[in-house]
C-alpha cells in the first residue's frame, strides 16, 4: 500500500483553501465574490489565500471588466486539479485506514 | 469567521470539500430560460438556412447578438461553467456535435441537390427539443457528479 501521506497537498491544510479548491474543481472558473461569499471569508483573507495558491501554480487568476467595474476571476490549473484529486484520494485513504485500525 | 489555521481531521476535510463541491454544483446551475435560449439559438440559426441571403444574413446577425447576451448574463452570475465532466458529459456533447454537424449537411445536400429550402427550417425547429432534453440532462449529470462520491 502506498503512502497516502504522499498524495497530501500541504496547501490545502488550510480549511479556506480547500474550500476554494474543491469548489473551482467544480466548475471552468469563478468570480472573488463568489468564492467569497462561498467560503464566508474577507476579501482581504480570500486574497491572502488566492494569492498563496497561484504563487504554486494551483490556481490562476484573471482580471477582466464587467459592467463597467474590474472583477478577479480564478481558476483550478491542470496542476490545481491533480493535486486535489490526489489530496482526496490521500484522506479517503487515510479514513479508510483509521476505520481499517478502529475495527 | 473561521480561523484559517483551524486543525481538521481528515473526515472534517472530505466533509468540507463534499460541501463546497455541492456549493459549486448548485451555484452553477442555470435557469431555465438558459436552457431554452441557447437552443432557441442555435435552432434558429440552422432554421434561417431556409431564408433568402439578405433575410438570412440579418438573423444570423441577431442570433449571434442572442448569444452574446446570453452568455453574458451566465457570466454574470459569477460562475462560469465550461468544464465538461466525466465520460457520459463527453458522450453528450459529441452525440450533440455529430447531430449538428449531420444537420447542416443534410441542409446544404437538399438544398443543393433538390433545390429545397424548407428542410432547413424543419431540422431547426426538430433540433431545439433535442437540445434542450441533453442541456438539461448535462446539467443534473453535473449535478449529481458534484454531489456524490468524490474520487
Amino acid at each position: 500500500m502506498t503512502n497516502p501521506a504522499n498524495g497530501l497537498e500541504p496547501l490545502f491544510n488550510a480549511p479556506t483553501r480547500l474550500q476554494i479548491t474543491a469548489f473551482l474543481s467544480g466548475v471552468a472558473e469563478a468570480e472573488f465574490a463568489v468564492l467569497r461569499d462561498m467560503a464566508g471569508v474577507s476579501d482581504s483573507v480570500l486574497s491572502k489565500q488566492l494569492s498563496a495558491l497561484s504563487d504554486v501554480g494551483l490556481v490562476e487568476l484573471r482580471k477582466s471588466k464587467l459592467d463597467g467595474r474590474q472583477r478577479t476571476w480564478a481558476a483550478l490549473t491542470r496542476k490545481g486539479r491533480k493535486s486535489f484529486a490526489a489530496h482526496v484520494a490521500a484522506l479517503q485513504q487515510l479514513v479508510q485506514m483509521a476505520a481499517r485500525a478502529a475495527e | 469567521m473561521k480561523d484559517e489555521t483551524d486543525i481538521q481531521t481528515p473526515d472534517e476535510a472530505l466533509e468540507m470539500a463534499k460541501k463546497s463541491r455541492a456549493a459549486a454544483a448548485d451555484a452553477g446551475k442555470k435557469p431555465l430560460v438558459y436552457h431554452l435560449a441557447l437552443p432557441a439559438i442555435v435552432g434558429c440559426l440552422i432554421a434561417s438556412f431556409a431564408l433568402r441571403d439578405g433575410l438570412q444574413l440579418a438573423v444570423t446577425a441577431a442570433t449571434m447578438a442572442l448569444l452574446a447576451l446570453v452568455l453574458w448574463r451566465v457570466r454574470k452570475r459569477g460562475v462560469w461553467v465550461g468544464n465538461l465532466r466525466g465520460a457520459v458529459s463527453y458522450l453528450l456533447a459529441s452525440l450533440l456535435i455529430v447531430l449538428t454537424l449531420a444537420a447542416m449537411f443534410a441542409i446544404f445536400w437538399l438544398k443543393r441537390t433538390y433545390g429545397l429550402d424548407w428542410p432547413a427550417a424543419a431540422i431547426g425547429a426538430a433540433l431545439f427539443p433535442v437540445m434542450v432534453a441533453m442541456s438539461l440532462v448535462w446539467e443534473k449529470l453535473r449535478h449529481r457528479d458534484l454531489t456524490g462520491k468524490m474520487s
